[in-house]
């Protein structure tokens, strides 16, 4: 702990003074120019992608974190190349594909070498359309060779976006899209839910690197959410993606509430099943309790409200080990405790859109 | 006096967002200070268009409208006499009250 504080310092020093290249040596960390160059001539890791880009089915999702967990140890510890084999995949889901494009484009801003990171064609043609469509293929140096006007219908309406605070313009593409579609009041429940996850995501998960898994500090430098929306079987899906410390580790630090009411929760939840999905669980519904801060603390309540207020769809929060999931239909929430951790946050909103205009569009 | 107005949509953001500067461009803060403080500041009664926004999550009303109490010392009473608002959105009007009376309240508190 002790060193990592030296080196912070020191670094905020380097910068200051125009040295970072010398802090990015002392830190082991080559240039751009250097890693792209060593990166093309060390021989790259073969890593294998899982056939599903999911996080909700355990063995897939622990596969798909297996392979992160192997690609950020090989770019970032080691900093050598890693080439992806995307030939099993066959089934991209949202969740899936948003955590794993959010590791690849942190590398990359983490690295800035983006020869780090390649890969190949997948043999599935909806899974190349999917990792064009969300911007996968060009990330990775590869050339989009899928005409979008031939765009599987489930792939045509997948949006993608990433960025840094809460940015209500990055909203607006997904939110006007269903203009007249939902109902206005929907419209703008699903706005202001969306933009609380990314305030939380500001506020609370990026507040120091992680404690697993880091490499040295650079962590804290990327400091992004990612969003995906997807319409597919009558069914609007939104998940917003972030790689922070996690609700669990942002929940005991929380100085919104009083600590003794955060400790006996911390307690409770570790004496139980299900320990990071219960944590979820007890941020969700920590707004109902009086704040130190009285006026803050309401975020979740309309990151559920969402899906809460007008009865139907449903939200699954899932951060570290932990998945939280609320339906509308039967107002209870289910919890869950995965073996692997997805390193980060992502919430996910499902709303079935009305029937009429589902069939307007197959007309 | 003739009322004097305003429109979040036009005047400040068809997108607001967050609570503090430091959340997104704009947040509730930059609206109280920039929009509707200097605009209450002016005397008379202020009428508040919230029409043509994406939508105001409540971080972003409550520190805009709360935070009129409880940062800027404007009264709950005073406010209930000259805000008025316009809206599609008949809840949005009650929520923003509460936020004003809430702040009130706790302001109250602190001073009893």
């Amino acid at each position: 702990m002790k060193r990592r504080k030296l080196g912070k310092k020191l670094r905020g020093r380097l910068k200051r003074r125009g040295l970072e290249r010398a802090h990015r040596l002392r830190m082991g960390l080559r240039s751009t120019a250097t890693r792209s160059r060593a990166s093309s001539s060390v021989a790259a890791l073969n890593v294998n992608a899982p056939e599903m880009f999911v996080l909700e089915l355990p063995v897939h999702r622990d596969k798909l974190m297996e392979m992160l967990d192997t690609i950020r140890r090989r770019v970032l510890g080691e900093q050598k190349p890693v080439y992806v084999n995307f030939k099993p995949t066959t089934l991209m889901f949202p969740c899936g594909t948003l955590r794993f494009k959010a590791e690849i484009d942190r590398l990359h801003r983490i690295t800035g070498d983006r020869q780090l990171i390649r890969c190949n064609y997948p043999e599935d043609v909806v899974v190349e359309q999917v990792l064009q469509k969300v911007g996968i293929l060009s990330i990775l140096g590869k050339d989009e060779r899928q005409d979008p006007e031939t765009f599987a219908d489930n792939v045509r309406y997948w949006h993608s976006v990433s960025g840094e605070l809460a940015d209500g313009e990055a909203v607006a593409p997904i939110v006007t899209q269903y203009r007249g579609v939902l109902a206005a009041s929907r419209n703008s429940d699903l706005y202001d839910g969306i933009v609380e996850a990314m305030i939380n995501c500001a506020q609370h998960a990026y507040e120091h690197p992680r404690r697993d898994d880091h490499f040295g500090d650079l962590e804290p430098e990327c400091r992004n959410w990612w969003m995906f929306s997807q319409e597919k079987d009558g069914k609007l899906t939104v998940a917003l993606c972030d790689l922070g410390i996690g609700i669990p580790a942002s929940l005991a630090e929380t100085t919104n509430w009083p600590r003794e009411f955060i400790e006996s929760a911390l307690r409770a939840a570790r004496m139980l099943s299900h320990r990071d999905a219960r944590l979820i669980k007890t941020a969700v519904e920590l707004h109902k309790t009086r704040t130190r801060e009285e006026h803050r603390g309401k975020g979740f309540s309309e990151i559920l409200d969402v899906v809460r207020k007008t009865g139907v769809g449903y939200l699954k929060i899932m951060s570290e080990r932990g998945v939280y999931s609320y339906k509308a239909t039967a107002p209870t929430n289910s919890l869950n405790d995965h073996r692997s951790s997805i390193k980060g946050t992502l919430v996910q909103w499902t709303i079935p859109l009305p029937e009429k205009r589902n069939e307007c569009k197959e007309s | 006096m003739n009322a004097r107005s305003l429109s979040i949509a036009k005047d400040f953001s068809r997108f607001p967002a967050g609570r503090f500067e430091s959340d997104g461009k704009f947040p509730g803060e930059v609206c109280r200070r920039r929009l509707l403080v200097p605009a209450l500041n002016e005397g008379g009664d202020l009428v508040v268009d919230l029409r043509g926004t994406l939508g105001y999550g409540s971080s972003f009303l409550e520190e805009a409208f709360g935070g009129l109490v409880r940062e800027e010392g404007f009264s709950a009473e005073d406010l209930h006499r000259r805000l008025k608002f316009i809206s599609d959105d008949e809840t949005l009007e009650s929520e923003i009250w509460s936020y004003i009376d809430a702040a009130a309240a706790v302001q109250m508190r602190h001073h009893a």
